[in-house]
This record gives structure tokens, C-alpha cells and sequence, in this order.
């Protein structure tokens, strides 16, 4: 069965649909700054949606005094502009959800628990009620009208990915016709910190498979792409989702090794399973966030395998931030319009390669390449690393 | 789907006492499974229960091809710790441990880190549906050719969440209960109990449920008379079942990834037909057929 990608959603610091988000990504236009709507003690830049909470409501018809996770409200908008693009008719075919997130509702949690800690009496139930990750995706679900099979995933950076996948695979097993996959996290505390502790963010904006690279910065949004058979298809599809592997590190709870062992056999895997050859591979969205340990470790996997043939390759990150469990969701996006529209995404704030690699990205944006395959990446703790290659549609 | 045969298991649960809201699980002696004591000392309850119940579980067993994990809450402890840390000193100078082991997928990665395992890897965190998700994976896993497949589930109680949960009402049927339990599933065993079907739903009321149990017997080619025995987690089965229903959550507790219990106890059953049938809270319902 030939996978199609057929519709796309996305929402993130540079834009809250696909359209402005590429308009963004054309004119090098970033989503760095201070937050505005979060709120931190830490100094450091983050890519925050430019929407409040109850701006986000009224665009999707949501009462402005229902409890809504900031999670849940951004895979919503996100979702529903995926859902819509692919055309597909909901009521008529198995449509299933499969989301991602890092967070939750941890947002709403990190309230409740400011009046719960000294007195488990205390605070509003309603603000831990969506705690668990399965919450944002049901109101996903609810707001879609998405009936089928629903699931969540959280394999932390590499979450989406892995929803992709699964939504891949239960399609050529036939228990869906159609599958709504991706993924949702929002700014909160506990994330912001928890880099912070392992001193893995950048006080600065941060520098991606530079030589002077020196952490991650954090950000938000929500990603989701359609998938169906290519038999079914009621639009032409984006590109076809042709191969995908997921594979573990098994080096460490939270580093890459230096190798990139892991992402060597994801990225192999995936090739392999699509069966294109090395040469035919156009583009590489890189997971690329920013830390010393995973641009040297992706990009001497990256050596592994094309060896001094490394295709054109480029970290978005610099513009939307690292958004954890959503990260491959709207990465995806950027995937799949570049195989569409022969798009190459910018990696900002490069200016000298590392040493180890001399591994030299993108930094501009360019149109009309015919690209016929895109491989796209992304690692998270736990040593999980997910890579997706998506391939040039053809009648 | 094609059955998946479960030939190993392993299980860290309540042995059915109920402490004030709770049904704690019997705990093994953790220096006897997790031999590294600097490692076993950074994990919390919850780690160690998971990755004891996983490494048990695993034996001796090479070429794992999948580690598939769920859990409905996840780390709870490291979670409440590091929220506390980030309160109490004001976001400075945290302590990064409880942060790197809240992530939901710590049982899992750590699985693979001790054994080597470079393969598919993943966690499900879907509320009551968390462990059939795993499940469902799991038969995938080998219908596309995997050789041994690891799948489990852990989830723990701490003193806030059962505070929480009983606020919310959660705890009017059941204590609230945790554990662990994993299983080794392969393509091919004489004499094991295999997974045959599974099916997930979210918000049914109780007479669609009634029916969706009742095409799901038929869809397995079985009739209502042929279930040799129900493990229950929902009030809609005694109608059905009479006598047959064993109410599996007495033992256990109520917690989002009780079904892996579920499926525990029917590995230790001697029936040709096993149904689990749960509904966690009203919100999310599943059935599972155990065959021999």
C-alpha cells in the first residue's frame, strides 16, 4: 500500500497555520523572544504561539470560560487545519487520531499545584483534571468529531514521529482508512526548567550544527498530517510517505552517543525500507537542536552514511524552537511541502562548521528544487530516535 | 488480527490488601533484579518497579525486535518532586534527576539501555486505553515479523494523586491500585495463551458497550456460552456473564493500566477462552480475547 500524505496542519511561534508558516520560514522570520503569555523567572528566548489562551478559544469556537490545557488548544487549531486540507470525508471512513505530547496538561497542573502543595483540600480539580497526556488528545478527538481509533504517544523529542509511524502501519493493516497523526506541546514550567537544570538551554538564540552551538531553545505548537492509502485519495497528496524506523540509542537516559549509533540505524532503516537510493535523497530536515551532543552525533551518523555525499540539510529549530512532542509533527509539514514544492528550509545562525563534522547546512531559503526525497529526523530521551522519509507522489 | 502468543510474563501487583485508599503492590526485593546500586538509587518507585517487572520478564531472551511500553500517569513521584523543586526554589538551581526520570518513557529506555536493546522503542499514554494501545502495537510488531516482542505497563500511587483521584470521585468502586506487569509475545509457542483480538473505545454508554461486547464475541466466531471465564473491570458484564465474571479490579485496584493486570491473571488460567472486559472510569472501554 502506498501511503499519502493529504492534508497538513500546523501552529507554532512563526505562525498558527501552514501558510504563515512557510511565509515566515521564506523571509527568515523567527519566533524568538522573550514570552509573553508564559510565565518564567528563567531569561531565556522561547518560540511562544503569539495567541493567548482565550484568543486561541475564540478561533475554534471554544467558550472562553471552559478549562482548556494550552496543549489541547494548540493540537486542536493544528488538527482541525489538517483535517479540513485533506478533503476526506470523516462520517464515511475509519478515521483514527493518533497524538503526541511531552506535556499535557502540565500547564493547568503547575496551577493546581501551587494551592495543592501545602493542603491536598486545596485547588480547583478542574486545573489537574487534563494532567494526563490522553486528555488533549480526546479534545482533540471531540473537536474533530473523530470517532475511530485514538491513541497517544510520548517518547519525549520523538514523539510525533512515532505517531506518524503507527498511523502508517495500521493503514497497511487495514484497521483505518484514514488517519489524523502528529503532534501537540505547549510552554510550561516544568519543560522550561527541566533543560534548564541540565544546562542544555541557550541563554542566547540558539545556533544550530555551529561550531559555537551551545544548547537548545525551548518552544510550542502543534503539528498533524493526514495519511490514507493513495487509492483513496480525494486531492492530489502532498508526497507519499515511503519509509520510517524507529530505533534506540542505548547509550544514555538523556545524551546521543557520539557515534550517533541510534540515529545511524533509524536513518538507515528508513532508507532501506523505502528503498531509494542514497543519491535520490534531495533534502534532510535534521533534528538539529542546537545542544553540542546532538548536532555532533547526528551529524557524524549523518557521515555514516552518505559519507562526503551529505545532501542538502538544515535545522529548523532556530526558528521555532525545540516543541518536544510536537516537534516532528510540524516538521512533517515542512517535509512533506518540501517534496511538493521543492522548497529548502534556512538554518539560521550558522556561521562555521564543527570541527568534527565540517558539516555545512542550508542557510537560505529556496524554491523549486525537484526534490523527490526528504528525510526527516527526530531524537528524544530515553535514547529513542525516529526517522521518516517521505517520497515524490506520482500518478 | 493474527493471535500473538505470550510466551513469558511477569508481575509486580497488589496482593489484595487494601490500605486506607489504596492497594499498594507487593514490591520484590529490587537488589536482586537492578544489581547496579548507584543506578537503582537515582530510580524512582516507579522506575524500578517497571524496569524489575521488565528485566524479570525478559530472562534470558535475546533479539528483542520491540520494547513497547504504556503507563496512564507516568512518573508521578519524579513529577510531583520536580514541580516542588521548581516552587520552592523559585526556578534556580534545580536538581536534573527527577526531571530526566519523569519523562514517560524512562522504563523503556532504560530497558534498552540495560540490555542493549537498539530496537523499536516506544510508550503509549493513553488514560484507560494506555496498555491496549501497547497491546495493539505489539501484535502489529509481529504480524510484520517481529521476533520477540516486550510489551508492559506500570503505573504507582502516590500519596497526591490518590488525594486527587479521590476528590474527583475516582475512588467510589475501588481502592486505587498499581503495578507492573510485562509479556514476552511471539509469533509461534505450543501451549501458551495467545491475544487474539482487542478493540478500544472511548465514552460508550453502558447498552452500546452491551452490544459492541456482543459483536465482538461473534466477530471471533464464538458465542456468549463459549467464554470459559470474564475478568471484569465494568459493571455491564455480571448482567451478561452471571457467575462468570470475575471482578478483576478487587484485586488490583482502579488505575488506567489495570487491563496488563488483567491479562496477568489470564495467563494463569487454565481456560480456553478468556475475556477482559474494562471500562476505566466512564470513560474509556476495552475487551481483550485470551485463547488457548
Amino acid at each position: 500500500m502506498r501511503i499519502a500524505v493529504t492534508g497538513l496542519g500546523a501552529v507554532s511561534g512563526i505562525g498558527l497555520n501552514v501558510e504563515e508558516n512557510i511565509d515566515a520560514l521564506r523571509r527568515k522570520r523567527h519566533g524568538m523572544e522573550k514570552p509573553r503569555f508564559f510565565q518564567t523567572n528563567l531569561d531565556v528566548p522561547v518560540s511562544e504561539v503569539k495567541k493567548s489562551n482565550n484568543e486561541l478559544k475564540h478561533l475554534l469556537g471554544v467558550e472562553p470560560d471552559k478549562t482548556v490545557s494550552r496543549t489541547a488548544l494548540l493540537g486542536m487549531l493544528a488538527a482541525r487545519e489538517a483535517l479540513s486540507d485533506s478533503q476526506i470525508d470523516a462520517k464515511a471512513m475509519r478515521v483514527g487520531l493518533i497524538s503526541s505530547t511531552s506535556v499535557g496538561g502540565m500547564d493547568l497542573s503547575e496551577v493546581f499545584y501551587n494551592d495543592f502543595r501545602t493542603d491536598h483540600s486545596r485547588g480547583r480539580l478542574r486545573m489537574v483534571s487534563q494532567h494526563d497526556c490522553g486528555a488533549s488528545t480526546e479534545f482533540v478527538a471531540n473537536q474533530l468529531g473523530i470517532t475511530g481509533f485514538t491513541t497517544t504517544i510520548s517518547t519525549a523529542c520523538s514523539s510525533a514521529g512515532n505517531a506518524i509511524m503507527l498511523g502508517a502501519r495500521m493503514l497497511k493493516h487495514n484497521m483505518l482508512d484514514a488517519v489524523i497523526v502528529g503532534g501537540t506541546d505547549s510552554l510550561c514550567k516544568f519543560t522550561l526548567n527541566g533543560f534548564n537544570s541540565l544546562m542544555i538551554l541557550d541563554k542566547e538564540h540558539c545556533r544550530p550544527f555551529d561550531a559555537s552551538r551551545a544548547g537548545l531553545n525551548l518552544g510550542e505548537g502543534a503539528g498533524y498530517i493526514v495519511l490514507q492509502s493513495a487509492e483513496t485519495v480525494r486531492r492530489k497528496p502532498y508526497c507519499l510517505l515511503t519509509g520510517y524506523a524507529n530505533a534506540n540509542d542505548a547509550y544514555h537516559q538523556t545524551g546521543c552517543s557520539p557515534e550517533g549509533n541510534g540515529a545511524f540505524k533509524s536513518m538507515s532503516e528508513a532508507i532501506a525500507m523505502s528503498g531509494v537510493k542514497l543519491e535520490e535523497i534531495d533534502y534532510i530536515n535534521v533534528h538539529g537542536t542546537g545542544t553540542p551532543n546532538n548536532d555532533l552525533s547526528e551529524g557524524m551518523a549523518l557521515k555514516r552514511i552518505f559519507g562526503d555525499k551529505v545532501p542538502p540539510f538544515s535545522s529548523v529549530k532556530a526558528f521555532i524552537g525545540h516543541t518536544l512532542g510536537a516537534s516532528e509533527g510540524i516538521e512533517a509539514v515542512y517535509s512533506a511541502l518540501s517534496v511538493s514544492y521543492g522548497f529548502i528550509y534556512p538554518n539560521l545562525n550558522f556561521k562555521s562548521p564543527a570541527p568534527e563534522t565540517q558539516l555545512v547546512p542550508e542557510t537560505e531559503f529556496s524554491e523549486g528544487h525537484n526534490i523527490r526525497n526528504v528525510l526527516s529526523n527526530a531524537f528524544g530521551f530515553g535514547g529513542n530516535d525516529t526517522t521518516l522519509l517521505f517520497s515524490k507522489f506520482e500518478e | 488480527m493474527q493471535p500473538v502468543f505470550i510466551i513469558n510474563s511477569s508481575s509486580i501487583a497488589s496482593d489484595g490488601t487494601v490500605a486506607g485508599l489504596t492497594m499498594p503492590a507487593v514490591e520484590p526485593d529490587y537488589k536482586e533484579i537492578i544489581t547496579d546500586a548507584t543506578l537503582r538509587r537515582r530510580m524512582s518507585r516507579f522506575v524500578k518497579m517497571g524496569v524489575a517487572c521488565g528485566l524479570e520478564c525478559l530472562g534470558q531472551t535475546s533479539d528483542i525486535d520491540a520494547v513497547i511500553t504504556a503507563t496512564g500517569l507516568g512518573c508521578l513521584s519524579d513529577t510531583e518532586k520536580f514541580i516542588e523543586s521548581i516552587v520552592v526554589n523559585n526556578e534556580r538551581l534545580l536538581n536534573p534527576t527527577p526531571f530526566i526520570q519523569s519523562t514517560f518513557n524512562t522504563v523503556g529506555g532504560q530497558l534498552a539501555l540495560l540490555k542493549g536493546i537498539h530496537s523499536y522503542n516506544v510508550t503509549y499514554v493513553h488514560r484507560g486505553l494506555s496498555f491496549e494501545s501497547a497491546l495493539i502495537d505489539a501484535a502489529l510488531q509481529v504480524a510484520d515479523g517481529a521476533r520477540n516482542v516486550l510489551v508492559g505497563a506500570i503505573d504507582e500511587i502516590t500519596a497526591a494523586s490518590a488525594d486527587v483521584q479521590r476528590r474527583m470521585g475516582l475512588l467510589k468502586n475501588y481502592p486505587l491500585g498499581e503495578g507492573s506487569q510485562f509479556f514476552m509475545l511471539a509469533a509461534k509457542a505450543d501451549a501458551a495463551p495467545a491475544v487474539c483480538d482487542i478493540e478500544t473505545h472511548t465514552g460508550l454508554i453502558d447498552s452500546e458497550f452491551v452490544s459492541v461486547i456482543e459483536s465482538f464475541i461473534q466477530r471471533n466466531n464464538l458465542r456468549l456460552g463459549d467464554i470459559d471465564c470474564v475478568l471484569s473491570g465494568s459493571s455491564v458484564v455480571e448482567k451478561m456473564f452471571g457467575d462468570k465474571a470475575v471482578d478483576f479490579k478487587k484485586q488490583c485496584g482502579e488505575y488506567q493500566t489495570a487491563t496488563a493486570f488483567a491479562l496477568w491473571k489470564a495467563t494463569q488460567m487454565n481456560c480456553a477462552n478468556v475475556l477482559i472486559v474494562n471500562q476505566y472510569q466512564q470513560i474509556n472501554q476495552s475487551l481483550i480475547l485470551v485463547r488457548r
